[in-house]
């Protein structure tokens, strides 16, 4: 647990319960409560992954071994690899696009 | 007189915001409906109009839970359109709030007020303008970092990476001292006229500080300050991008007296302010490797060792800001290395502004 994480999600809750109880009103939003994780893949045996570099120091090193870890231990397809253009910025849509069409599922790594 | 019981709970809900993770760490104004009410009415907007998506995560800002960050931040309702263009100025793509919120860099948005607005809500652009001691300075510095934590997602150790961060993310807010510039201030420089209000957003580390108090020659002052610029910690030589210089109102009258216009500053230190190659090689994203930088532009050879790397791609991305007040001393912001923006505060906000203010400074009057 980061210690930034000064309450548990528990107090939280009750905290929230109860400044919504006393009438105030609610400055957060939580955007990633209305997002819908995709379907899990029954397995990655013969599935092509997707590998998304974000160009920054030793992020290719750990893509390159987590490749040919889903290759040799779980049976997947070579990967298919692809390299962002500049690493602060969200991949641009022709990426993303390129790996929803040729990939089954992707790993990205932040190298920092 | 207020009773205890109130008192009470007011001290409980400051307790419970801590709890809820709503605070940035300092106690908050509980945001009462009525006060949310109060600061949405001053923009005469709906208060479930959605402003935008905030980054990193997209969290809807409707002008109610902008409001309500606004109260918290212990800003008054003629704050309210300062806050809302400054949001619109980060969502600028070319400064890449989602980018610079989850970066283990330190920088942070810092806001830089122009125009009349500064003096018609008492925004410092004086003495300790970096410094505390200014409600709309704090207050409205701290508002947008609420609004990017409570609304944007950006949680330090979480969202946000920022290896150490810096003070400047509670609050980070300044005005031009444009009454002591021997120059047109930014927002002038940038095409608006000297009577709009302007808001500009730039990823600013905390200030470094350049002493220079003998100094009588711009010469020398510039060398001074280029040699703050220049070092081999910055992101600057390897990324570019714009980075600020703020001169204390002295300081520019050193450089008017020798006849130096603001083009003149920026050209000065966009020559001098330069690192050997082969130094630049110890530090950086990359290394050694410096052919990796594809944030450079094609005219330095990198094939020599010797050849001088500016800390911009042009002189105009070394922006000149006066500031501050009576003392010998300026600072260089450097920043993350993406792009500052502006934007006009609308006039028909700022004319609200005045009436209502003077309202409120009547009505309290008349207490």
């Amino acid at each position: 647990m980061l210690k930034t994480l000064e309450t548990s999600d528990d107090v939280k809750t009750a905290a929230v319960k109860r400044l919504a109880e006393l009438g105030l009103v609610d400055p957060t939003d939580h955007p990633l409560k209305r997002l819908l994780a995709p379907p899990r893949l029954d397995s990655l045996k013969g599935k092509r992954p997707g590998l998304l570099d974000n160009r920054k120091g030793n992020g290719d090193r750990l893509l390159d071994r987590i490749g040919q870890v889903l290759v040799e231990k779980y049976g997947t397809l070579e990967p298919f690899r692809t390299t962002k253009f500049i690493y602060a910025r969200r991949a641009e849509d022709e990426i993303i696009e390129d790996l929803v069409a040729r990939c089954d599922f992707v790993v990205t790594a932040v190298g920092d | 007189m207020i009773s205890s019981r109130i008192s009470r709970d007011a001290v409980e809900a400051i307790e419970l915001m801590y709890q809820a993770g709503w605070t940035d760490g300092l106690p908050v104004v509980p945001p009462l409906p009525e006060l949310v009410a109060e600061f949405v009415r001053f923009v005469d907007r709906s208060p479930d109009e959605v402003i935008a998506d905030i980054p990193p995560l997209g969290g809807k800002a409707t002008l109610a839970k902008v409001a309500a960050n606004a109260v918290m931040a212990g800003c008054r309702p003629e704050y309210m359109p300062v806050i809302l263009t400054a949001l619109d100025a980060l969502l600028d793509d070319k400064f890449n709030l989602g980018g610079m919120q989850c970066s283990t860099h330190l920088s942070t948005p810092l806001l830089i007020i122009n125009g009349p607005i500064r003096n018609e809500l008492g925004i410092n652009c004086g003495p300790n303008v970096f410094g505390q001691g200014w409600r709309a300075n704090a207050t409205i510095g701290r508002a947008v970092k609420l609004i990017l934590v409570n609304i944007g997602g950006a949680v330090p150790g979480l969202t946000d990476k920022a290896t150490l961060g810096h003070p400047g993310k509670y609050t980070y807010c300044i005005g031009e001292n444009e009454e002591e510039s021997p120059w047109d201030p930014l927002h002038v420089e940038r095409g608006f006229k000297p009577d709009d209000s302007t808001v500009t957003v730039y990823g600013s580390e905390a200030p470094h500080n350049i002493n220079n108090q003998m100094v009588d020659n711009p010469y020398d002052l510039l060398t001074t300050i280029a040699s703050m610029m220049s070092n081999l910690g910055s992101n600057h030589p390897y990324l570019m991008g714009e980075s600020f210089v703020v001169l204390c109102p002295e300081h520019a009258q050193v450089c008017r007296e020798g006849r130096f216009r603001k083009s003149d500053v920026k050209q000065y230190l966009f020559d001098a302010a330069r690192t050997e190659h082969r130094r630049l090689k110890m530090g950086g994203i990359y290394g050694a490797d410096t052919l990796k930088y594809n944030t450079w532009p094609h005219w330095i050879d990198r094939k020599r060792d010797d050849v001088m790397v500016p800390i911009a791609r042009r002189p105009e991305d070394i922006v000149v800001l006066v500031a501050g007040g009576p003392g010998r001393h300026s600072a260089y912001l450097p920043g993350w290395s993406s792009r500052s923006a502006t934007r006009k505060i609308e006039t028909q906000a700022t004319r609200k502004i005045e009436t209502q203010a003077t309202r409120k400074i009547e009505t309290q009057r008349s207490k």
